[in-house]
């Protein structure tokens, strides 16, 4: 079963100056797949995000998440659909800082009504696994980058969504919380089975993926698919972004 | 844009007001009088008021555009030349808010003149050039602005670039409230309001009561709300509930960021809601009043000295039928006794205090020989009431008289007599000699007595002043002096009150715009993770409607006790007067709010 489907999708900013941030894009993922999809700048890959996570309009095509069509629904459905179906985690993690962790884990639950004995039962099923048992009560001024971002994570599965969308989800996060938040991914994705989109930069991260999409200039430039081991794949990104160009900037010389 | 229109509005406010203040006619008919010190006194405390108003839009306008300026700094520009940049914006919207502000008060300055001249009971105030109002008001937003252009800069002093790029958007600690403290603030709130109803009298009571309040309110919103809302958090089923989670933990740190300012804007609509209501009150009751005070409107007490009485009261008489007026006269001998000081003790007899009590439809008095009633000089107020104790007795003259009885409303001008007493008419007979002076009171009773001002003044011109040979006393001629004072009070007054009123709205206002930037990223990325736009308006909606409403509420409240105080003073009940300024300011902050709120709103949500 695919749990997303984007067909011919295009995306013209209208404006003085047009300009096409998708061209005729096509995707599909299967449920349960780990994609990662990178990009140098300006390459559309953020736009591409948005039109997933429904906050904007695709110009042209469709796309399908789960087997509904958001785009037809009305702006109050929509926003159902995003806190049901989708997870988000972000790059700056978006925690509110009002909140204790465990207020903010329950933000989407909160707000789709469900009664607080269910929302602790799903918590204590998530916290282990995300390791973030012990900070659940503390603010999120007390705590570190990765484990904001690990609570984050947390508020973006606790209502079992089925896409989880992550836009540069090592960004902001020193090396060591960076391999920790990936490989958490990847046990999130392997142990809960939920389909996850990254847009990332860092091809480190990307290796943890199962397949990685390259975009650029608003089109699907290459895709590759991990094979056995992690390192032949991190060499394997290091080749299509070298091959394709783009802005050196993004490609880091050395990691790891 | 927001620091404009408020520039804007504090001008065109003090323009209007100017515009009356330097109106060729009312120069000229009242410059001398209360009249012009009142409008004075109330130009005076707009322009302070603009000053600081203005002062704290253009923090808001600076600290919103902190980033710019970190921008700036990082670009290389030294602090001297933000500081030229911030001064020259500000003078320059300034000037624009004074051009704007002066052109749209030269429109509305006829409708203004207009009411004033309803207000103030003169014929049309014409139109005019209103050159010297305009002088004063460049004169004085001139320096307003100068003196703003020189501090604004202060408000984006001495911070790092980082914190002018960030902002304010660090994580702050929770606020943290005092049991104790709350229930102090309780405390000393709810002992200003037990002193008040059960009228306890002690040394500086008012003073006692106001500062009670005063920092029982501080600690409500500092203390009390705060712990309130932190226990809010703890209940799961109430705190989970919804848009409950990010309303109530926003607000723990909005009320305590925002106390100061949610007790300031609280004091002062207190002062402006219990001024006006009583102003009003009194306004509206001055006819009553002096209808108490003066139970008959015409009054002469002659003495058995006086020569001119034949003269006088023939003045009377014919004044009034000149005037067309319908009156009933009464007279009444009495006799007056050495009380010790300027006002002697009155006596009448019972024949004269029924023939008087008849006119005035008061229960008739029933006093046998060696008996006596008091009846109160003052009017019936709660603080001028007669205690009457058991065996007390009264020496008039040569009789000792027991104390039978107490009428506590005056039948006499307040203050004729030091005391008065209604004594049986064998004993009135009977101390004709024993008397200080005896003489005869003349009454005349005018049903339409407001409409008699013109014959009053008449009489008073004609009628002079002879105190050892009689006393003439008339209410109309006073009653419209007082009733014209009062409306003029009452004009600026309601004009001070609403224009801080408005003002205490928009500071409030102010404070949520401060943050509105960094809300609107906050509230982008809540709608990301599945908020709908009806959830983030209600969350909105809710915080502001808090904010807004709380310190009129309490305000009202306050207002309610301290109209309480005012009402002992006072014969005329407040009570119906107050609760028609009050509506009437809620209905106008209903319609602020949605004013506001839609603003508000419109720039949280835009993308």
């Amino acid at each position: 079963m695919n749990m997303l489907e984007i067909s011919k999708v295009s995306k013209i900013y209208e404006g003085k100056v047009s300009c096409q941030a998708l061209r005729h894009i096509d995707l599909i993922i299967p449920k349960g797949q780990f994609v990662g999809v990178m990009g140098p700048s300006g390459s559309g890959k953020t736009t591409l995000l948005n039109v997933i996570s429904t906050i904007d309009h695709p110009t042209a095509g469709e796309v399908v998440i789960n087997g509904k069509k958001p785009h037809q629904l009305p702006a109050e459905q929509l926003a159902v659909f995003r806190r049901r179906e989708l997870g988000f985690v972000f790059q700056d993690f978006n925690l509110l800082h009002t909140l204790t962790v465990k207020e903010n884990i329950f933000l989407p639950l909160a707000l789709d009504g469900v009664s607080v004995r269910k929302m602790n039962k799903r918590l204590n099923l998530i916290a282990p696994i995300l390791g973030i048992t012990e900070i659940l009560n503390k603010r999120i001024y007390e705590i570190s980058g990765g484990q904001a971002q690990r609570a984050a994570i947390a508020r973006a599965i606790i209502h079992e969504p089925a896409l989880l969308l992550a836009d540069e989800p090592t960004g902001n996060l020193d090396t060591k919380s960076s391999r920790d938040v990936m490989e958490l991914f990847r046990h999130i994705n392997r142990e809960i089975g939920t389909t996850m989109l990254m847009v990332t930069h860092d091809p480190t991260a990307a290796s943890y993926c199962d397949r990685v999409i390259f975009i650029r200039d608003g089109s699907v430039y290459n895709e590759i698919y991990r094979g056995e081991h992690q390192n032949d794949f991190y060499s394997a990104i290091m080749d299509v972004l070298s091959f394709m160009g783009g802005d050196s900037r993004d490609i880091p010389t050395i990691r790891n | 844009m927001a620091y404009f229109l408020s520039s804007t509005f504090s001008i065109l406010v003090f323009f209007l007001f100017a515009v009356n203040l330097f109106h060729p006619r009312i120069e000229a008919s009242f410059t001398s009088g209360p009249v012009y010190l009142v409008m004075s006194a109330g130009e005076a405390a707009i322009a302070v008021f603009s000053l600081l108003f203005i002062l704290y839009s253009v923090g808001t306008f600076l600290k919103t555009r902190s980033d710019e300026f970190g921008l700036l700094t990082m670009l290389g520009a030294t602090r001297k030349q933000l500081n030229r940049l911030i001064a020259l914006e500000n003078l320059i919207i300034g000037l624009a808010a004074m051009v704007t502000g002066m052109t749209v008060g030269l429109f509305l300055s006829k409708y203004f003149l207009l009411l004033a001249s309803m207000i103030l009971e003169v014929p049309e105030l014409e139109f005019y050039m209103p050159v010297k109002a305009m002088t004063v008001t460049f004169a004085g937003f001139l320096m307003i602005f100068l003196l703003i252009s020189k501090l604004a800069p202060l408000a984006v002093r001495s911070k790092e670039i980082i914190e002018l790029l960030k902002g304010n958007r660090k994580p702050k600690e929770p606020p943290k409230a005092s049991i104790w403290l709350s229930m102090a603030g309780l405390l000393l709130i709810s002992a200003g309001y037990v002193i008040v109803v059960k009228q306890m009298a002690f040394p500086f009571h008012l003073a006692v009561i106001s500062i009670a309040v005063s920092a029982g309110t501080y600690l409500f919103y500092s203390q009390l709300s705060v712990f309130v809302l932190r226990r809010l958090t703890s209940l799961p089923t109430l705190f989970f509930r919804k848009t409950n989670l990010v309303w109530i933990s926003d607000l723990v740190y909005r009320m305590k960021d925002n106390a100061r300012l949610l007790f300031v804007v609280t004091i002062t609509c207190t002062v402006s809601f219990s001024t006006m209501a009583a102003f009003f009150a009194i306004y509206q009751s001055v006819d009553e009043e002096y209808a108490k005070s003066y139970p008959i409107p015409f009054n002469y007490f002659s003495y058995s000295s006086d020569d001119q009485r034949e003269n006088h009261l023939t003045l009377l008489s014919s004044t009034l039928d000149e005037e067309g007026l319908s009156y009933q006269t009464v007279s009444v001998p009495f006799l007056e006794f050495e009380s010790g000081s300027r006002q002697k003790t009155g006596a009448i007899s019972a024949e004269g205090y029924n023939r008087l009590a008849e006119l005035l439809n008061r229960e008739p008095l029933h006093i046998q020989s060696g008996e006596a009633i008091e009846v109160s000089v003052w009017t019936n107020k709660a603080d001028t009431r007669i205690k009457l104790q058991n065996n007390h007795t009264v020496e008039l003259g040569q009789q000792t008289l027991r104390l039978i009885g107490v009428v506590q409303d005056n039948i006499f001008p307040e203050g004729s007599f030091g005391r008065l007493y209604v004594i049986s008419d064998a004993d009135f007979a009977a101390n004709h000699g024993s008397a200080l002076n005896e003489g005869v009171y003349y009454g005349y009773s005018v049903q339409n007595w407001t409409a008699a001002s013109s014959a009053a003044k008449k009489i008073a011109e004609q009628i002079g002043t002879d105190f050892s040979s009689f006393r003439y006393r008339s209410s109309p001629d006073w009653f419209q002096k007082d009733q014209l004072t009062y409306q003029l009070i009452l004009f600026v007054g309601a004009f001070i009150s609403i224009v801080f009123f408005i003002a205490a709205g928009s500071f409030i206002y102010f404070r949520f715009y401060t943050d509105v930037q960094e809300d609107k990223v906050k509230y982008r990325n809540l709608r990301k993770i599945g908020m709908t736009i009806r959830e983030a308006k209600k969350i909105a909606t809710v915080q502001l409607a808090i904010l807004f409403f709380i310190p009129f509420l309490v305000a009202a409240l306050h207002s309610v006790f301290a109209l309480q105080t005012l009402q002992t003073r006072m014969a005329a009940s407040i009570g119906s007067f107050a609760w028609m300024v009050l509506v009437f300011f809620f209905a106008a902050l209903i319609l602020y709010f949605f004013l506001l709120r839609a603003r508000y709103l419109r720039s949280l949500l835009e993308v």
